[in-house]
């Protein structure tokens, strides 16, 4: 189920809703928490009812080898065992589903074999409650995690709001919210801003998202070549669509948690105004940049020989060549990981050299870098990626807008006049233009969430927007991370 | 909760309301047959659901079709009712190219029992980097895409319907509005399909700017076309396919251009090998047309000259 649906906007969410805090009216806590669990199994399995079975396997192994784990009277031998074999049990569901058909692929090129690709249907939000329970089992193991009550961990796992597409959580950040008493009423205040910042993630994908899909679609998957304008435009709109898809699933999560009572944290801080690589990741997904600093980064630095320099880049590199890979099973996401990676190790030596540039020339650079690996995480293959930066460049030919006067030296020079992107181009240069406007001069959600305050004019603007949603949800579109 | 959540819940059924309430009013595409406020010009961008919805709710048996782009809006269906005695529906539209003229049969096809169908095509519908316009695909024309004619599933006066709670319907709303309170009323059908506004032209006439310099054909569309040709074979009905009229000037800009008069010739002899019921009147016999009497700009034959194009077909035919 999506949330930019009507059944999840009209049904799901209300009933979801009105049933909790029913429930915890009567001090019904853990029929409640029962009742949550449930209904997001349903919005999980609502999507393909056979890979309920697959999270909630997940979920009863997980919390099972987590419970041997705490027991400190068990043996150090077995605990390691079991530790492993939860890792390999997780990572392997992981490689099964998302990896599998990637991995005969390239067997298939390097060793000149025939071997049939499986065509695995990835489960959604597998690699985010995969990474989420990684997480758990290790801090379990090395006696951070101390919890074991199935329904709080059941719920932590699978909270609809954060199931499909992150943030990826903690649950340090989660259980003890879902404990704590003063979260078991309704809260009129927590509501408020959960429907504010709901609405305006909502806002962000059906209006600004979607409406550059298909530009986007149209430029990476049919056009056979894209001229200048258009392949830049491409370029632009496909990073402006991500930053709103992303950011807008991760508003309404935040925004839906916030009507149970629930903080889920931010994952984006206006990651667009940064001024180099390292602080956009610590503005981009932070979640995930958290997740790969603990669990990647820290323990391949602790396994080196020694803690130089040059061993923390290599360990950076591979970090983020590693969460380029979890993007997905293809070769661009591989590119886009070691594009990164490497971004960051110039950036640290930059540093080390003390070498500086002037701050609009950092955004400048910051910003065209990252959107031009995002054309890479966009395409569907290296090639299609060249086609884009082949015109990005001016190999693919100018066609200049219509408007524009024609001169002999221009023809001379073979460029053409005509539609200089493609269908609808007033409408993707005017939301590009937005898009830099809402980016640079907007307060981000968070800052917005911050100073709410209630009143019947934000209501009167809020309701505004909603309802430009409301009319935009026919096309109806999925986020770009549910396919990660 | 008095400041904001419920505040917020009015707001949105007073502005939903009022917003839906103001396109079921205005019947932006004729779905419902209603116009309270008496608007003369529906969505401008919207021909394919204005003609659509025309076809849908005809009480008459039209046994003539008419299909085409723009280029074709300005044959009359009476003329072409005296001319055979079928009764004659115009279904162009605008901007369209083989895809609309699949779904545009197949919707005809679903409701009729044609006994001629003419299809003006234009020099541009074989170009591989024209692409076919957005507008069909959101139209309820799309349902009739594929090869086999879908179930009809359009209810006409299904007010709460997800073809009006859109983006586009308020957007054409509020076009239509615009256009009818403050504009220039344009591209109103009456009843038929037939084209109404025709301010008259003055002057010479207006070379309108190549769209399609890189012609290339298309032959998927090709390939699209054969089938029409080939369903209208198996159904029984004729398929007489007209190439759009070009004004002197213009067809003299495309003979000046090498590549462009080879993509010409290209086109015609792919037309004239498709259809056995082919006319041409792209690239002859328009010299003695050569003024706003007889064309709009240099593509778009006007009401006149769209009528003496019918008479030169069938009294030929009937020699």
């Amino acid at each position: 189920m999506l949330f930019n649906s009507y059944m999840f906007l009209f049904l799901f969410l209300p009933i979801t809703l009105i049933g909790y805090f029913a429930l915890l009216k009567k001090e019904l806590i853990q029929p409640a928490k029962t009742w949550l669990f449930l209904c997001s199994l349903y919005f999980y399995g609502h999507w393909n009812l056979k890979y309920l079975i697959l999270i909630v396997g997940s979920i009863l192994i997980n919390f099972s080898i987590s419970n041997v784990l705490m027991e400190k009277d068990r043996s150090q031998r077995l605990r390691k065992s079991l530790f492993i074999f939860s890792l390999f049990f997780n990572i392997g569901l992981l490689c099964f589903f998302k990896y599998m058909d990637f991995f005969i692929e390239n067997i298939n090129i390097v060793a000149g074999t025939d071997i049939g690709l499986l065509n695995i249907i990835l489960p959604l939000g597998i690699s985010f409650f995969t990474l989420q329970q990684i997480a758990f089992i290790v801090d379990v193991y090395t006696g951070l995690a101390k919890e074991n009550k199935f329904i709080d961990y059941a719920l932590f796992v699978s909270f609809f709001p954060q199931l499909i597409a992150g943030p990826i959580v903690h649950y340090k950040e989660i259980i003890p919210q879902f404990q704590d008493d003063k979260n078991k009423k309704f809260s009129s205040s927590d509501f408020s801003k959960g429907l504010y910042i709901f609405v305006i993630g909502l806002f962000k994908k059906v209006m600004i998202a979607d409406s550059l899909s298909g530009y986007v679609g149209t430029a990476f998957d049919q056009e056979p070549t894209l001229h200048f304008f258009a392949a830049w435009g491409a370029n632009l709109a496909y990073a402006f669509q991500i930053y709103f898809d992303f950011s807008g699933y991760t508003d309404m999560a935040i925004g839906l948690g916030r009507m149970f009572n629930i903080k889920i944290p931010t994952n984006f801080k206006s990651p667009y105004k940064t001024t180099n690589i390292v602080e956009f990741w610590s503005r981009w997904h932070i979640t995930l940049t958290n997740f790969i600093t603990a669990y990647i980064f820290t323990p391949l630095v602790r396994s080196m020989p020694k803690m130089t320099f040059g061993y923390m880049m290599f360990s950076m590199f591979l970090a983020m060549t590693i969460a380029g890979l979890w993007h997905g099973a293809a070769w661009t996401f591989v590119i886009f990981g070691v594009l990164h990676g490497g971004a960051i190790v110039i950036h640290h030596n930059w540093k080390k050299r003390k070498i500086k540039l002037p701050k609009w020339l950092a955004w400048f650079i910051t910003f065209n870098f990252v959107s031009i690996c995002f054309t890479m995480f966009r395409a569907t293959s290296v090639e299609s990626a060249l086609k884009v930066y082949k015109g990005m460049l001016g190999l693919s030919g100018f066609v200049m807008p219509k408007g524009l006067i024609s001169t002999s030296t221009l023809r001379s020079w073979d460029i053409k006049y005509g539609s200089y992107m493609t269908n609808d181009e007033n409408l993707i240069l005017a939301l590009i233009i937005i898009g830099f406007f809402i980016v640079l001069r907007f307060k981000n959600s968070n800052e917005l969430l911050d100073s709410f305050t209630e009143s019947k004019t934000k209501a009167f603007m809020t309701a505004g927007m909603f309802v430009l949603c409301i009319f935009g949800l026919n096309r109806l579109t999925e986020f770009i991370y549910f396919n990660f | 909760m008095k400041k904001f959540i419920i505040p917020f819940f009015l707001f949105t059924i007073i502005i939903l309301s009022s917003l839906y309430g103001m396109i079921v009013a205005v019947d932006p595409y004729d779905k419902l047959g209603i116009n309270l406020f008496g608007f003369e010009t529906k969505a401008v961008a919207s021909s394919r659901e204005n003609k659509f919805y025309m076809l849908e709710r005809a009480t008459e048996k039209y046994e003539a079709f008419i299909l085409g782009s723009s280029t074709a809006h300005r044959y009359v269906t009476t003329d072409l009712e005296l001319l055979t005695g079928f009764r004659t529906f115009n279904y162009a539209v605008q901007h369209t190219t083989p895809e609309d003229y699949q779904a545009i049969i197949n919707h005809i096809n679903s409701k009729f029992t044609p006994k001629l169908i003419i299809l003006q095509l234009a020099f541009v519908d074989l170009d591989k980097n024209y692409a076919t316009d957005k507008r069909l695909y959101t139209s309820p024309l799309k349902n009739y895409l594929n090869n086999q004619v879908q179930k009809n599933t359009y209810v006409d006066n299904d007010i709460f319907s997800n073809q009006l709670l859109t983006l586009d319907a308020l957007r054409d709303t509020f076009r239509v509005i615009g256009v009818n309170l403050f504009g220039e009323a344009r591209h109103v059908y009456e009843e038929h399909g037939n084209y109404r506004f025709e301010k008259p032209v003055t002057g010479k006439i207006d070379v309108v700017q190549f769209s399609h310099q890189n012609w290339q054909l298309d032959n998927s569309r090709v390939n699209l076309l054969k089938k029409l040709q080939r369903e209208a074979n198996t159904k029984g009905y004729k398929l007489l396919v007209i190439s759009a009229p070009l004004a002197p000037a213009h067809l003299a800009r495309i003979n000046n251009d090498d590549h462009m008069s080879k993509a010409l010739k290209v086109y015609l002899d792919t037309a004239q090998d498709i259809f056995p019921d082919f006319y041409d009147f792209t690239s002859q016999g328009m010299e003695k047309y050569n003024t706003t009497e007889y064309f709009r700009n240099s593509t778009h034959p006007s009401k006149k000259l769209s009528k003496i194009i019918l008479e030169q077909i069938f009294n030929n035919q009937t020699e």
